[in-house]
């Protein structure tokens, strides 16, 4: 059980998945600029990785492993992830239009957010059971989700700040985004 | 190599057709105009980046 917390506390804070591994940054820069469009994508993210990375894990261990065709690893995670979202945004769309409507456009742009597959390859590399798999893929967008939503708060008071011309946009969000790495490495010593 | 390529068959058949399911799915009311609003990584090369949309129009 501790095991697990210390992985959960880990993946949050100290080996921030945006911060320490640079993964998720178009998102990060692109879906940043107000608190309410952080808070859907980061909700999405959470969905989709737990989602993805469950029939990944599954995937491997019942099919790809037992066939020794371990190869295929990389191409079936991407097929599964894009299938998953697909799905997930018909089901969406069929049973919950409001949620749809919060959510609508982030759901197809996480096909492309190259912490979805990456959480899925780490689960097999790392060798994971099931439940620290689970830990693993709910604590990694948590992370990600977090280091959005504050930035996202940062951003909008950086809109309204007198930032030399240069500086506007994506250089100081940037400047931003290494001091929130330096903050967040002051947290290695928590576990 | 067989199963391999079965697999990888079988997995692109499965994104074709949840692709198509999603493209059949009526959109619910009032929620048509959410790629509009899009303010993403405004990266060119997105299918759901504005200009393409236009482009779609333009035929």
């Amino acid at each position: 059980m501790g095991n697990l917390i210390t992985m959960c506390i880990s993946a949050v804070l100290i080996n921030n998945i945006v911060l320490t591994q640079f993964l998720g940054i178009c998102p990060f820069l692109g879906v940043s600029r107000n608190k309410e469009s952080a808070i859907g994508m980061g909700l999405a993210v959470i969905f989709v990785i737990f989602g993805a990375s469950i029939l990944s894990y599954l995937l491997y261990y019942y099919v790809l492993d037992p066939m020794n065709i371990r190869y295929m690893n990389l191409i079936s995670f991407i097929l599964v992830i894009a299938s998953f979202v697909q799905f997930t945004e018909m089901f969406i769309k069929k049973y919950s239009p409001t949620l749809y409507k919060s959510l609508g456009i982030y759901l197809p742009l996480i096909t492309t957010n190259c912490v979805v597959l990456f959480v899925a390859l780490a689960n097999i590399t790392s060798g994971y059971n099931f439940v620290e798999m689970m830990v693993y893929s709910l604590s990694v967008p948590i992370g990600f989700m977090l280091v959005l939503v504050i930035f996202s708060y940062i951003r909008e008071k950086l809109a309204i700040a007198p930032v030399p011309k240069y500086f506007k946009g994506n250089p100081v969000a940037l400047l931003v985004a290494a001091l929130m790495a330096i903050a967040f490495s002051g947290l290695a010593g928590l576990v | 190599m067989t199963i391999a390529i079965l697999i990888g068959l079988g997995l692109g058949g499965l994104l074709a057709f949840s692709y198509y399911l999603n493209q059949k799915t009526p959109v619910p009311a009032g929620c048509e105009s959410i790629e509009a609003a899009c303010e993403g990584c405004h990266a060119s090369t997105c299918s759901r980046h504005p200009s393409h949309r236009e482009d779609d129009k333009r035929g």
